[in-house]
């Protein structure tokens, strides 16, 4: 990857992703690094990492992150790989009381609120509609 | 949920849980990356499609938008709220629908938004239906050629350029020039003709203190019972006004579809294009003439051609279009005035010199048109009328040349003497459409040179006497006239009888 050349978000995702899979991701993510900050696209960095995990996803290793009240167990997780129809799973946990129960698992894109939280948010988002329909 | 009783309440929660239980699962999701201007830009939602409403959440519930840029990584949508609460990193969902509205007759008699949100301040609207905002218009098949009228109740128009149902008749003239009059006008004549033609009227980026005022007119007349008023003001978001037209078409359609009959009044186009290009240009699509984007002609064919007569197998509805346009400087072959003269089936050119001589409705008879009508015109109208547009079109041209002074002959002065009194007789006061029997009697009572004695000062009053007079003494026969049908020789012979006798009195 000659520094200098200007490459498409995706293409550079897409390089990334790659060399992650054939075990050469730190070397790439170092290279991608050097080469975002030459070309003066820091604040695309976030887009970058979203497009990283949509083409790590598709391989089948998703990177999720969830919120739950309580720390989530091996079933758990072994559910959110099956609904997300992941061969390897990395979660990036977070606990958060206010979800009073349940996970949000969101992934390369999709999103899954079980939580009691969303359940309560959504009855009320309801009625209220009832009253303009 | 409250006011409910505990019997329903067993139902609104099974309800309840099943809307719940149909929404959960896996969702799709995108992130907002850039947001201003009432455009925000997506990450994401890769299966999003044209249109389709987007769900984004905010602290404080969620904005929604419609996507119109659809792009390899990125959508571009068109926020329908404030984008004051929409931060760069919020979550974006889909909502799975394209843009919809309340539609039906729960709207008559109200003020909506574009959304059908109302704004006169009375209840939430409680549709039974609704209506996507973009849809494809009526095939070949579905439609029939124009053959019913639309009274306008102005004598210029009903006489010269005549509206039939389901045409399409723009509107178009310099600021100031009496184009909203024409259409307070017409949905005042068909409620006092009872035509049961339903009214929508819709406000493309008008300033609310005339939307309350012509609103408060149409009340004081009894026409707001079939009225909806679709509003949007200059502070409105580009995008609410670039939806009025479309959202209040899918409001017409319902009464079209229906078998019904309905007329819809865009005031004005000429707002809403300069809408789209402010949303277009900060989509960043690359603007073309006048920085419109290339799209603005579809813009507007789109939108038009929904207006249609239908088919009897369709059930024989028909929604008629009085778009209007403002023009600068009476230039009519400016980008948008000439895309949308294209569009429709004629139009009535509004004059300011017209106007500011007092000759109101300031229409102008030279470049105004209508291409479908004339099969549409009542037998009534057509059977006096026939030359009446060639001949105020060659008197004007005439009046110019009498400026000069030159001696005139016999037969161009009468043909002057005569213009003058139609020109006189066609000036019709604001919010007093005339009733077929009155407009016939009075063109009829021109035409046949009963009015030749009165001074052209007082053929107003000559006029009016004549309908009082006709009113009073043949007022079966005038009801018969009313119906529209070709009059016969005794009618005709009283007309003009009534005539001179009215010509008399004002001599007298």
């Amino acid at each position: 990857m000659s520094v200098g050349r200007k490459l498409s978000r995706r293409k550079l995702a897409g390089y990334i992703a790659d060399q992650i899979q054939s075990g050469q991701g730190e070397a790439a993510i170092l290279q991608a690094a050097a080469y975002i900050i030459e070309m003066k696209q820091t604040h695309n960095t976030g887009l970058l990492v979203r497009d990283i995990e949509q083409k790590l996803a598709h391989a089948g290793t998703v990177i999720a992150d969830t919120v739950s009240a309580r720390a989530l167990t091996e079933e758990d997780k072994s559910k959110i790989a099956k609904l997300f129809g992941a061969k390897q799973l990395h979660t990036r946990e977070t606990i958060d009381a206010s979800v009073l129960g349940g996970v949000r698992v969101e992934a390369a894109g999709k999103r899954l609120d079980a939580t009691l939280k969303h359940r309560i948010d959504s009855l009320k988002e309801i009625d209220s509609r009832k009253g303009i329909k | 949920m409250t006011n409910i009783t505990v019997t329903e309440l067993t139902k609104e929660l099974r309800e309840a849980i099943a809307q719940l239980e149909t929404a959960e699962g896996l969702e799709t999701v995108g992130v907002v990356t850039r947001v201003g201007d009432g455009i925000a830009w997506i990450h994401g939602l890769k299966t999003a499609g044209y249109s389709e409403v987007l769900e984004i959440e905010t602290s404080s519930g969620t904005v929604e938008a419609f996507a119109l840029n659809l792009m390899e990584d990125e959508i571009g949508a068109v926020l329908l709220g404030s984008d004051a609460l929409v931060r760069a990193g919020s979550t974006v969902r889909l909502k799975g629908e394209v843009l919809s509205v309340p539609v039906g007759e729960e709207l008559l008699g109200r003020v909506v938004d574009p959304l059908g949100r109302p704004l006169d301040g009375g209840p939430a609207i409680k549709a039974k239906q609704t209506g996507t905002v973009e849809r494809e218009a009526i095939g070949v098949m579905g439609r029939k050629s124009v053959h019913e009228p639309l009274m306008t109740g102005i004598v210029a128009i009903d006489a010269m350029f005549p509206v039939g149902r389901g045409q399409r008749e723009l509107i178009i003239g310099d600021r100031q020039t009496g184009k909203t009059a024409i259409l307070i006008d017409t949905m005042i004549n068909q409620a006092r003709q009872k035509t049961g033609v339903i009214n929508v009227y819709v406000a493309i980026g008008q300033k609310l203190s005339k939307v309350a005022q012509l609103v408060e007119r149409l009340k004081s007349e009894g026409v707001m019972e079939q009225t909806i008023v679709v509003a949007t003001s200059p502070s409105d978001p580009a995008s609410l006004v670039y939806l009025a037209p479309y959202a209040a078409t899918a409001m017409g359609e319902y009464f079209r579809d229906n078998s019904g009959h309905a007329l819809i009044m865009y005031d004005d186009l000429s707002k809403h294009a300069v809408a789209y290009r402010q949303m277009s240009l900060l989509l960043r699509r690359p603007p073309g003439r006048e920085a419109y984007p290339g799209d603005v002609f579809y813009l507007h064919s789109r939108l038009l051609e929904r207006s249609a007569k239908l088919s009897d197998a369709l059930g024989g509805g028909s929604l008629t279009a009085l778009p209007v346009i403002e023009t600068q400087a009476g230039d009519i072959s400016a980008y948008i005035p000439t895309n949308v003269i294209s569009i429709t089936d004629g139009q009535i050119f509004m004059e300011t010199d017209l106007f500011y001589q007092g000759i109101r409705p300031a229409i102008s008879a030279g470049l105004s048109v209508s291409r479908v009508g004339g099969n549409a015109q009542t037998k009534a109208v057509k059977s006096v009328s026939s030359h009446l547009k060639l001949g105020l079109s060659q008197f004007r041209e005439l009046a110019s040349f009498v400026q000069f002074g030159s001696d005139l002959d016999d037969a161009t002065k009468a043909q002057i003497e005569r213009g003058q009194r139609l020109t006189e007789l066609l000036k019709q006061p604001q919010y007093q459409p005339m009733g077929i029997w009155e407009q016939v009697a009075s063109i009829y009572a021109v035409n046949e040179g009963a009015f030749d004695s009165v001074p052209v000062a007082k053929i107003k009053e000559a006029q009016s006497t004549l309908l009082t007079r006709l009113w009073t003494e043949h007022k079966d026969a005038m009801r018969t006239l009313n119906n529209g049908d070709k009059p016969s020789d005794d009618t005709l012979g009283a007309i003009k009888k009534a005539a001179e006798e009215a010509a008399k009195d004002i001599e007298g």
